[in-house]
């Protein structure tokens, strides 16, 4: 496994896909409006500054997306709306990666009762519908930001575990972990400097993938009313609000909808074409 | 969710075919009849002493009838279960001759001794199924006995003149309860309350919680058999669901939507608007136990800084007059001489700046805001409404963290007094400045368990007042002592008040005789069906 020259080759792949790209471009826009946000928004999401006088009211020029209920741009709310959703992803699957990731590395290298414990554990946390799971995490520490994105970490455990589980299982029998074994190379030094290397991809592939995935469910939580303060702005609690009004303006809803959607698929997208350049072998699977 | 609306769909397709079998005589021309009533929230209980949420008052005025009562349509006290009644000159002996001839749902009769019973266990703690949970029995305090004379004449000695003893026998809590079926039912009379009014719970399985309760006309009423064979009243809590449920006709009237909506159904065929200036207020609580909240130049600042008629813009879509006094403008007695306090941030951070150096309050202030879940006739929008004032008092550097729960478990934390700030209202059943005055204010009704003075406002000057009102019975003086007194309270400013709203109802066009009542009371005895079952069910 020499790095560099896979590594231009991934590139290629990944130039290569229009999907992809277009993952990439949705991500991109996101992540500038979400950094952005303060330039990008022409008002302020929430307090009494961004009160533009007029509730629900419709697209103009002045309002582009409209104003939601509590008087506030809608557009502006969208925007500033990427930087809590995304943020939630990213904390999430961090959260995810940080414990999932060595859980599965550790079961799937030592095997045997350590395995058994591991993967069970997981198991259970499969057994229950991943969105229940985190609202009776969110509800019993109490409703906070903090507390869903523990909550989404917590749901997407098993899948970096398991993936991480299957490819600690596939290397750590060839020849180069052996030869690492036999020079006298200690458990942890395996783990991180030996096995760890052939980690990388498959976690950015399904952590890109997670991005997704965790935005979406954070999103659920506070539409359910779950997540923190209720003012901020973000996608899933702008929804929850302008459902109740949909035959007075349909833009509060339609704005954070579109936003949610075009973020998970523009993670998809690039996550799909990640794998593609990365792992070919795993490609139309 | 689908069982209950099958439930519903299949009840209305049903009716056609049960309505031979109880009807006689006059009503064969009149086809069975179920009216539906959507509404936002749930009763938890039906006994008229122990419960006084305004689900379950509206489902409750239906059920019991008092001795006095308001005229459908205005604010004139009118006989009931009372057909007369006198009083001694000094206004402590008070007798009441009673109907003849009334029945109780159980079939038993009504006499003297039914209203000796309901008021012995209203004023009685012996009588109470729940400890201390009577939240109006301060009002009929003055109540010293009560007597049967004969069968049908009933005897009050007040231990003084009450100026607002009769109006408040009109109130739900003074219901006349089955002592039969009191006695019979145990303490399931709680959920499966007996009256006489017009319409009844004929069997404790009729009321499915969360889901559906279902009233049955009583064919023995007093008044004569209501028009309405069945009488419905469905939870959705969802107000996008009632919203579009009566825009199909699966419910026939629906209350406590959004504004803006009700804007909108105005427009659509087949749905009617009704308007009623109502006699409520919305207001915000400070709870004056917890500091900053003590003092009196905060509370002062934190009225100077909302603007109530961007609240009305924001959360009430424009249906709402600003308030000045927690006694509305419908009522007599109301203050409308008082000056309101001009929405003034800089005079709100100045009146903080003062509080800082002379009282020493510690700047900046954080505040708990609580607020409901669901909505209620004084505030259809809780959740905008929070908001709002949090964006307001932010304004003058007063850092709120919303704090939003289930109407129900609202209630107790504001009536336990665990808020800093609080949001929440008052209906007025009675036509009286005493109901918010004494109810809301008065020290007498601080208690964890239900009191209704949320701010926990003690003022001996003010309770002295209220409290003489009370038995004053010239009416000018009276009106005098309200005055004086609400402008006490505009000077202490315990709780905020911000808005008064109009009560709108949404109805389809066929429902007829119904009309939303001042005290927004949900009679529905007088309603009918204009034309034949709505067809829009049978899609």
């Amino acid at each position: 496994m020499n790095e560099a020259p896979s590594h231009s080759r991934a590139w290629r792949r990944f130039r290569r896909s229009r999907s992809a790209w277009i993952g990439a471009s949705l991500v991109g826009l996101f992540v500038f409006a979400a950094i952005a946000a303060e330039f990008v928004a022409p008002y302020a999401p929430q307090g009494a500054e961004g009160r533009s006088g007029a509730a629900l009211a419709r697209p103009s020029a002045d309002h582009w997306l409209g104003t939601d209920l509590d008087e506030y741009d809608v557009f502006s709310r969208m925007v500033h709306g990427s930087r809590l959703s995304l943020l939630a992803g990213i904390v999430s699957v961090s959260i995810a990666i940080a414990i999932g990731g060595p859980a599965g590395a550790v079961a799937g290298y030592f095997g045997g009762w350590t395995d058994t414990l591991v993967m069970r554990a997981i198991d259970v946390l499969l057994t229950f519908p991943g969105i229940l799971v985190a609202m009776l995490v969110v509800v019993s520490i109490g409703p906070s930001w903090e507390g869903v994105m523990l909550a989404v970490g917590l749901i997407n455990i098993p899948v970096f575990c398991r993936q991480v589980r299957a490819t600690v299982l596939t290397v750590r029998n060839l020849e180069y972990v052996d030869a690492a074994r036999a020079v006298g190379a200690s458990t942890p030094y395996i783990l991180t400097r030996v096995i760890f290397p052939s980690l990388i991809n498959p976690i950015v592939v399904l952590g890109t993938l997670g991005l997704g995935t965790a935005i979406l469910e954070v999103a659920g939580l506070s539409f359910l009313g779950v997540a923190g303060e209720m003012d901020a702005a973000e996608w899933g609690s702008m929804l929850s609000e302008a459902k109740d009004h949909l035959s007075t303006t349909i833009w509060p809803a339609v704005a954070p909808g579109v936003a949610i959607s075009l973020t998970v698929v523009g993670f998809n997208l690039l996550g799909d074409g990640l794998r593609d350049a990365l792992d070919p072998h795993l490609e139309g699977k | 969710m689908l069982n209950r609306f099958g439930l519903m769909v299949s009840l209305v397709l049903l009716t056609p075919f049960l309505s031979g079998c109880c009807c006689g005589g006059l009503e064969s021309a009149h086809q069975q009849s179920t009216l539906i009533y959507g509404r936002g929230g749930e009763a938890e209980l039906l006994d008229p002493i122990h419960t006084d949420n305004g689900e379950a008052v509206k489902v409750m005025v239906n059920i019991f009838d008092t001795l006095v009562t308001y005229n459908a349509r205005t604010m004139q006290l009118v006989p009931s279960l009372a057909t007369q009644w006198s009083h001694s000159d000094d206004q402590l002996i008070w007798t009441f001759k009673l109907r003849e001839g009334v029945l109780f749902h159980d079939g038993t009769q009504f006499d003297a001794d039914a209203v000796v019973f309901s008021f012995r266990r209203l004023t009685e703690k012996d009588f109470h199924w729940i400890n201390s949970q009577v939240p109006m029995e301060p009002n009929y305090d003055a109540i010293e006995s009560i007597t049967a004379i004969d069968s049908h004449t009933v005897e009050f000695k007040l231990s003084r003149p009450s100026a607002v003893f009769l109006e408040n026998l009109a109130m739900y809590s003074a219901g006349i309860v089955s002592p039969t079926a009191h006695q019979d039912r145990g303490k399931k009379f709680l959920i499966w309350p007996c009256g006489t009014g017009p319409f009844m719970l004929a069997r404790q399985a009729d009321w499915i919680l969360d889901q559906e309760l279902v009233l049955t006309a009583f064919d023995d009423h007093w008044r004569g058999r209501p028009a309405i064979d069945r009488l419905i009243f469905v939870p959705v809590s969802e107000s996008s669901k009632r919203v579009e449920q009566i825009r199909r006709g699966e419910i026939h009237i629906a209350d406590n939507l959004p504004p803006d909506e009700i804007n909108r159904l105005a427009d659509v065929p087949g749905c009617t608007v009704q308007m009623q200036r109502g006699q409520n207020v919305a207001y915000l609580t400070m709870q004056a136990e917890h500091k900053p909240l003590d003092n009196v130049k905060v509370r002062r600042a934190i009225a100077h800084a909302i603007d109530k008629q961007g609240l009305i813009r924001v959360a009430y879509s424009g249906s709402g007059r600003p308030a000045t006094n927690i006694v509305p403008p419908t009522i007599w007695g109301a203050a409308g001489d008082i000056v309101d306090r001009d929405y003034n941030i800089e005079k709100a951070k100045d009146l903080l700046k003062q509080a800082e150096a002379e009282d020493g309050v510690e700047l900046p202030i954080t505040l708990s805001l609580y607020v409901m879940q669901r909505e209620r006739p004084y505030m259809p929008q809780p959740r905008q409404t929070a908001k709002y004032i949090k964006d307001q008092l932010q304004q003058i550097g007063i850092n709120v963290t919303i704090d939003q729960k289930e109407n129900s478990q609202h209630f107790q934390r504001l009536s336990a007094g665990k808020h800093d700030l609080g949001l929440i209202g008052w209906s007025s059943d009675i036509n009286d400045p005493d109901n918010f005055l004494y109810n809301l204010m008065h020290s007498d009704n601080i208690n964890s368990l239900g009191g209704n003075n949320l701010s926990r406002y003690r003022n001996d000057e003010f309770d002295k007042l209220v409290f003489a009102a009370k038995g004053e019975l010239d009416r000018e003086k009276r009106k005098q002592m309200y005055l004086q007194a609400q402008r006490i309270m505009f000077d202490d400013v315990p709780t905020l008040p911000l808005v008064h709203t109009d009560v709108r109802v949404v109805l389809r066009d066929n429902v007829k005789g119904y009309k939303v009542h001042p005290t927004s009371m949900v009679r529905l005895r007088l309603a009918y069906f204009e034309k034949e079952e709505e067809s829009a069910n049978d899609e």
